[in-house]
């Protein structure tokens, strides 16, 4: 389990991240959205211990990541945007730098590579960028790791792939994982992250389940215009809009639609949602 | 397993370190080890050239070869150039966002990453090009008997006595003093490489000279102000009262000030890693 206590980071006199609170659960695929430089990638980066908060708290199973212990480590991987091109074969880097995870499987990363049709022997220097970064997924799952940090991994992968990158995410990870992925992508993501952050300029606005999601708001895919809609985009033969779930009707949640709401009704939302924690 | 230090996960760290850095650095290593044989052809080149063309390489008209002297004086100039460049050629991806993270990421711990790299870069990388080196300049006399005596014979041949300065024996004929020059260069550049991001080698050439420069106006300053005679004065006695002693406070001198300067460059090095983020 994760616990964020009132984090605060910047990047010198640019304050980018001011009292979060949140906590991320065992066992849970957290699709981690935001408009461009809103923090995401800086979130991760704290998650994983790359970067050290300036103030609060962050506690990965009670232990500070910035801390760096190798018993956290071993536990995590984060996989960047950008990834290196290093001057060796995948299998072989793989097999090198696997040999650190306790729970590393060498046999499910040959798998995997072969799911995403990468050749496991190619260098990767050599490769293009999607084949790199489903090299560095493939391992990334193999590792077999607790805590994974993904940050916009669909961006480069063609379209097969990022089906292949889904089923993967859901056949190879285990039940307790915490899996948090950072993404502009959110089509390519939409059935598999639950629950959803929303992240706004240094604040959380959203850190909600699907299942708490759809009991208060209600996604509409009908053509009546409704007057209480929080947001309504035109579809074809339609409208998509979202509104207050007054009767507790179910719906499919479009996170795309969600997060257009949630971004123009900021503080409703909040308000919102933070009464569904404080009944739960 | 401790989170510190752990003897087998450093053993597996380092036999890691060591192979990634072999990938990386072996071509740049190779090179530098075999520039007696690279310098000795070419050497051979134009010496022919002078004489009547490069027929005379083949001809058995006796050609100059280079002299021990000058073997020498390519051998400092080469292991300087080494030592400056290859810490940030190894180690300087630290600094480097997608590279850097993968190392912090990597599940060992700081201290074992840190002590990996200065064995690395101080005691393996740096014995590994001296011997390449000397090895290389044995073959070239081996194989060009005309060449003379190697730079590692001419060394193994000195009497231990021989080498002195100013009437002060040096331990191992002289070894030691290479090797705290090598530790020295190989501290100041390896922080260097951790801490710039671009120009690692330039920036940290240009901050030993300014920092030179503050030293020696603060040296002029403090001469100015103090009675230079006097102290040299109680200095040659006391000189004069431990002379039976000379070698030994000598060498410790020289000890102390290794330590002091490799010790603070190092601790230094490990607060940058310590806190290195990206």
């Amino acid at each position: 389990m994760i616990e964020i206590k009132d984090l605060v980071f910047s990047y010198g006199k640019d304050l980018v991240l001011e009292n979060i609170s949140t906590h991320l659960e065992e066992g849970r695929i957290y699709g981690l959205l935001g408009e461009n430089g809103v923090g995401k990638t800086t979130l991760l980066t704290l998650l994983c211990g790359l970067k050290k908060a300036g103030r609060g708290s962050i506690l990965t199973d009670g232990e500070n990541p910035f801390d760096r212990s190798p018993s956290l480590l071993e536990k995590q991987y984060y996989l960047p945007d950008e990834v290196a091109p290093v001057a060796m074969g995948a299998a072989e880097y793989a097999k090198e730098r696997g040999r650190f995870w306790p729970n590393y499987d060498h046999n499910l990363f040959l798998q995997i590579m072969k799911e995403f049709e990468t050749e496991p022997g190619q260098v990767m220097s050599k490769m293009s960028a999607g084949q790199l970064k489903k090299t560095y997924i493939s391992f990334a799952l193999a590792t077999g790791a607790k805590y994974l940090f993904m940050d916009e991994p669909t961006n480069g992968l063609d379209i097969p792939s990022k089906s292949q990158f889904r089923s993967a995410i859901m056949s190879h990870t285990s039940e307790d994982s915490t899996i948090v992925i950072s993404t502009h992508q959110v089509r390519d993501l939409e059935n598999i992250i639950d629950p959803v952050i929303i992240l706004d300029k240094r604040d959380v606005l959203l850190n909600a389940t699907m299942e708490e999601i759809s009991s208060k708001l209600y996604f509409d895919y009908g053509t009546a215009f409704k007057e209480d809609a929080l947001f309504r985009e035109p579809l074809p033969g339609g409208l998509l809009q979202v509104m207050p779930n007054h009767d507790g009707q179910e719906s499919k949640v479009n996170i795309e639609a969600l997060f257009n709401a949630v971004h123009a009704h900021k503080a409703l939302i909040k308000e919102m949602f933070n009464s569904v924690k404080e009944e739960a | 397993m401790s989170n510190s230090f752990n003897i087998s996960r450093f053993r597996k760290y380092l036999a890691f370190d060591l192979k990634s850095r072999w990938k990386d650095q072996r071509l740049f290593l190779i090179t530098f080890a075999i520039l007696p044989m690279i310098f000795h052809l070419i050497y051979l080149f134009f010496a022919a050239l002078g004489h009547d063309g490069i027929a005379a390489l083949f001809s058995g008209i006796p050609i100059s070869r280079p002299p021990l002297g000058f073997r020498l004086a390519i051998f400092a100039a080469a292991a300087g150039l080494f030592l400056m460049i290859f810490p940030s050629r190894t180690y300087g991806f630290l600094t480097e966002k997608a590279p850097g993270a993968d190392w912090i990421e990597l599940p060992a711990s700081r201290l074992e990453k840190f002590v990996s790299m200065m064995l690395v870069c101080l005691v393996i990388i740096p014995a590994v090009f001296f011997c390449g080196y000397l090895v290389s300049d044995v073959l070239v006399c081996l194989v060009d008997k005309h060449t003379g005596s190697s730079i590692l014979g001419a060394w193994l041949r000195f009497d231990n006595d021989g080498i002195t300065n100013g009437g002060v024996k040096l331990g191992a004929k002289g070894l030691w003093f290479l090797a705290s020059g090598v530790l020295q260069t190989v501290s100041v550049f390896l922080l260097g490489a951790l801490l710039f991001k671009k120009g690692k080698i330039a920036k940290t050439i240009l901050a030993l000279f300014v920092i030179s420069m503050a030293l020696s106006a603060l040296a002029a300053a403090t001469a100015s102000s103090i009675d230079i005679p006097s102290i040299l004065e109680s200095l040659a006695k006391w000189t004069e009262s431990h002379m039976d002693h000379f070698d030994f406070w000598f060498n410790f001198l020289a000890n102390l000030y290794l330590i002091i300067i490799v010790g603070g460059l190092g601790l230094w090095s490990w607060f940058k890693v310590k806190k290195l983020q990206h």
